[in-house]
């Protein structure tokens, strides 16, 4: 257990024997919903994963690993697995960085901060969805304001059918993602900020620092909690979303959009094979598993200082 | 302290007393696709009417977006709750008779609604046995700017896709105005392949003696001489709109709509909206074409009704369907989604003597449907992609296609 | 002088990003108020030849947006109200008191993130087709519950450990008993992290779709979302309308965020941050 934890003084507590049991029963509501309505759905993916099922799921045939096997055969799933990385890499990091920069100017108190503030929440405010599909109409070629704008302000004179091909479909998917995924990454970067004891950048000023070094060697190690579970957080979610590639491109053209979610979608509720997609969503549970165990190692060795 | 663990666990668990109660009544629960053009009043008011004079049966119309109907009955067929009618794309009845939940219907119905159905509607009618109602008949069929055809002293619609391509260059004027639509991005469906295929006298699987599906076929002479022609109207000719992968059935339509596509071949619904946008512009009908010299096979895409094995209230089920296929309900459907009628009776109302529905009549003559196989979603979307790559230049048609039928093939043996 | 040039700087900053940060939400504006003819002009234009404000009228007496609305309204305070409910004591007991399989616990809440929604959601409904609750508000509620969890616990656990022990027992040694302490003296000073999760489940509740989608059948209950998608047909999308919904839709959240925004930043800051 923690050092600061076992240090801290007893205190008498008259109604509870010991403090564990209030512990347990305090965590007792989250730990009954979440074995109630997670338990099954989760157990039950592992299990497809190593049958042979119906066309409803239904487990037929325990066939130990035969659906990996076919999954690691084909080189389809290996391309998608890695999209899948560079995807949320890219993706992840955008959002940090863009957040973070944010941030920083919103935390400089000036005239109208307040309405700045609340603008930057509104690509968070529609669902993911309806966010794709406005996308999409703006992305359009012919109708869409996009390619309008960049040509009239002489940005781009002949912008691309951004969907139509293969990395201009990646880039314009991506940039999506990273266009939904700034506010939350903003709002929290923002709040972490409030919490850096002013006097601490005056001291630094005395001392002649540069903006850089006061953000290097002041922000930075401050915010590096808050960096660590936002950008994990912010991790499984853009591992794990399937709209915006889905409602954007499906994938195309010719698969060159899918990543591992949008394929265990179409597997699962297009092609009805329930025991790939099983097989495939372990896949992207043991890559997100060792990725979060990696951040709560830091997480908690920086939780002990 | 105890309090609190207590309270939170009482509120926690308040929710799961809102548990739907049953009722004494038959209840019907019927998923409704939204059809484009079908008001909410309407299945509100058929909802109602049904059980005013019905007061033992409690139908529950439950409308989806047609978008998220697939991915909703997978879900509640998956779970075990299937309802007991819904809307299908007849192509996906045998992937869910290879599941096996599929009631057939005809048993359920009376001799003369039977008998009152356009036989060329029937799409899922298999073995002589009809297994799901037809609800909505979509014919395929080309529209084309009249004026601007006339300016080129163009006559009538193009008879053949050579034709099409002629008149295609003549019109042509880009970028303001294209010969015809393509469009080239991966869809629900494979239909702009499929016109071209069957107008090559091609189909996508051999049809053994018995009726049942062999091998794929859409890389023989067919196949691939229909794909290396629109790859031609795309990339040699370039008589279609730029970035064909990038436009979905929707967008071409959006295309011709406003005024820059010459030729589509397309859906009837693409009418109800020219005539809801008021164009300016003149346009008219025609068949789709076929290839010089080969048979005319448009593409006909229906939607059924289907009933669930698991209903507990077929009966019921199937009075609500008897009271739906009454011509003056039937009527209303019809006319907002502007599809050409199922029912006979229907057909013969003055309202479906103009153009546009003897059109929609005589493209059914010799329509073929999708491959009624369980694995049509998997292999429509490996065409899809083979259709892609040749159109981005990734592969030739041949190359493209015989590893699309390959790997087609491989899937059905699984 | 130099303070003034840099402040300068930033507001060039922040309209820049402003601009492009909200440039879909431009066209969304400028697709609202245009007539269907001007919305498939080609080429588009900006501003419309004269706000229309008919699709405004349109969408909300074609559909009933006002009934989308609070079902919307029903199942993200309710989850809201859920998650509170049972992520404080959570997060409380990680926080502050001692016990075997803390880290383990915490980390375990994370996995349950890794689990896609539609990777569980056949699962999902067959739990609730057999407590009989499809077709249900409630089954929303606590759907959306079970998918906040994590960030809550996670967040609250980082407000309570930034305040000092001290404050509370010094209320215990004046004779407060725990719970009194908890509710008049730690709830109080976390408030802004309370705040922040808050939020953060709202949002997330307001906008599901993939289970609204699968556990809701009656039009009557249909979420928001879902209730937008009407306007997404087979053969056409009516951007329209579309758009001009989705300005509906934003509505509440921000309105929302404007009330708790000071609260909410203030409140993240300390949730992360440990003392």
């Amino acid at each position: 257990m923690d050092k600061n934890l076992a240090s801290r003084p007893k205190v008498k507590v008259a109604f509870w024997t010991t403090e564990s049991t209030l512990a347990y029963l305090l965590l007792l509501p989250a730990i009954a919903v979440l074995i109630a309505f997670m338990l099954y759905p989760i157990v039950y993916v592992f299990l497809t994963s190593l049958y042979k099922t119906n066309r409803i799921g239904n487990l037929v045939e325990f066939i130990e690993t035969d659906n990996f096997k076919t999954l690691f055969s084909r080189r389809e799933f290996w391309e998608v697995t890695i999209r899948s990385v560079i995807w949320t890499v890219l993706a992840v990091s955008a959002k940090t960085l863009v957040g973070l920069t944010i941030a920083l100017l919103l935390n400089v108190d000036f005239k109208g901060r307040k309405l700045a503030r609340t603008l930057v929440i509104l690509p968070w405010a529609s669902s993911v969805p309806i966010s794709a599909m406005l996308w999409q109409w703006t992305y359009n070629y012919d109708f869409g304001l996009l390619n309008y704008t960049l040509k009239i302000t002489g940005l781009w004179k002949h912008p691309p059918h951004w969907l139509g091909y293969p990395l201009s479909a990646f880039v314009a998917n991506l940039y999506v993602d990273i266009w939904i995924g700034i506010p939350f990454m903003a709002l929290v970067f923002l709040a972490g900020l409030q919490s850096v004891p002013p006097n601490l950048y005056e001291a630094a000023e005395a001392d002649g620092a540069s903006l850089w070094q006061k953000f290097y060697h002041i922000t930075l190690p401050l915010l590096k909690p808050v960096l660590l579970i936002a950008t994990l957080l912010s991790c499984l979610w853009t591992f794990n979303d399937f709209n915006v590639i889905y409602i954007l491109t499906r994938g195309g053209p010719v698969n060159s959009t899918d990543i591992l979610i949008t394929f265990i979608y179409k597997y699962a509720f297009s092609f009805l094979k329930f025991g790939p997609a099983a097989a495939m969503a372990v896949v992207a549970f043991a890559i997100l598993l060792i990725l979060s165990l990696l951040y709560a190692w830091f997480y908690f060795k920086s939780e002990r200082y | 302290m105890k309090k609190i663990g207590l309270i939170a666990m009482t509120l926690s668990l308040i929710p799961l007393l809102f548990g739907t109660p049953v009722g004494a009544k038959k209840e019907v629960n019927f998923f409704l696709a939204l059809y484009d053009g079908l008001r909410p009043e309407y299945y509100q008011d058929l909802n109602r009417a049904f059980n005013e004079a019905n007061p033992d049966i409690d139908l529950k119309v439950i409308p989806v977006d047609w978008n998220a109907l697939h991915d909703k009955l997978v879900v509640a067929i998956a779970g075990g709750r299937p309802p007991d009618l819904s809307v299908i794309g007849t192509r996906w009845l045998l992937e869910f008779l290879d599941i096996g939940v599929v009631e057939p219907i005809e048993k359920h119905l009376s001799k003369e609604l039977i008998d009152n159905i356009e036989p060329g509607a029937m799409e899922a009618r298999i073995n002589n046995v009809l297994y799901a109602l037809p609800v909505a008949a979509g014919p395929r069929f080309l529209y084309y700017r009249s004026d601007i055809f006339k300016e080129h002293g163009i006559a009538g619609p193009p008879d053949t896709f050579e034709e099409m391509l002629t008149y295609a260059q003549k019109i042509n004027d880009p970028p303001n105005f294209y010969g015809v639509g393509m469009s080239g991005k991966k869809y629900v469906e494979l239909t702009e392949f499929a016109y071209y295929l069957l107008g090559n006298d091609g189909y996508f699987f051999e049809i053994n003696p018995d009726g049942s599906y062999g091998k794929c076929r859409v890389n023989d002479e067919a196949g691939v001489g229909a794909l290396t022609f629109m790859n031609d109207l795309v990339n040699k000719y370039k008589v279609t709109q730029s970035g064909v992968t990038a436009y979905t059935r929707d967008e071409v339509q959006d295309l011709f709509v406003s005024g820059k596509l010459g030729t589509i071949l397309i859906g009837a619904y693409t009418d109800v909206i020219l005539k809801q946008r008021g164009v300016t512009f003149k346009w008219d009908y025609g068949l789709i074409p076929r290839f010089a010299g080969k048979d005319r096979h448009p593409l006909m895409i229906t939607d059924s009704i289907m009933m669930f094995e698991a209903s507990k209230n077929k009966e019921a089920a199937a009075k609500f369907l008897e009271f739906f296929y009454q011509d003056e309900w039937r009527l209303g459907f019809d006319k907002h989604v502007g599809f050409p009628p199922v029912l006979k009776s229907v057909g013969k109302m003055p309202y479906f003597q103009a153009p546009i529905y003897k059109v929609m009549v005589n493209s059914m003559s010799g329509a073929k449907g999708w491959p009624l196989i369980p694995q049509w979603a998997e292999c429509n979307d490996i065409i899809w992609d083979a259709i892609g790559a040749t159109f981005l230049g990734q592969k030739t048609p041949k190359e493209a296609l015989d590893e699309a039928a390959a790997r087609i093939d491989e899937i059905r043996e699984e | 002088m130099k303070q003034n040039k840099g402040k300068f700087v930033v507001c060039f900053l922040i309209i820049v990003i402003l601009l492009v940060l909200l440039f879909p939400f431009f066209v969304t504006l400028s697709t609202a108020f245009k007539p269907l003819k001007e919305v498939y002009a080609s080429p588009p234009h900006w501003i419309p030849y004269r706000l229309w404000w008919r699709n405004f009228s349109d969408v909300w007496t074609k559909y009933p947006l006002a009934q989308y609305f609070i079902n919307s309204f029903i199942i993200a305070s309710g989850a809201t109200l859920l998650n509170m409910v049972i992520c404080i004591p959570a997060a409380y007991a990680v926080a502050r008191l001692k016990f075997v399989g803390r880290k383990f616990l915490l980390f375990s809440f994370l996995v349950v993130q890794m689990f896609s929604p539609i990777i569980v959601v056949i699962s999902l409904f067959k739990i609730f087709a057999r407590l009989g609750m499809i077709d249900t508000l409630s089954s929303l509620v606590i759907v959306n519950t079970v998918f906040t969890l994590a960030f809550s616990i996670w967040m609250l656990n980082g407000y309570f450990s930034t305040i000092p022990m001290e404050i509370e027992e010094a209320a215990l040694i004046d004779g407060c008993t725990r719970l009194k302490t908890i509710i008049h003296v730690t709830l109080p000073i976390a408030m802004p992290g309370v705040v922040t999760t808050l939020i953060y489940t709202f949002i997330w509740a307001w906008n599901e779709f993939m289970f609204a989608l699968t556990l809701i059948n009656t039009a009557a209950k249909k979420p928001l979302t879902l209730g937008l998608y009407d306007l997404v047909g087979r053969w056409e999308v009516q951007w329209q309308y579309l758009t001009a919904a989705s300005l509906f839709a934003v509505t509440p959240v921000i309105v929302l965020f404007i009330l708790i925004e000071k609260q909410l930043v203030r409140g993240l800051a300390g949730g992360a941050i440990k003392g």
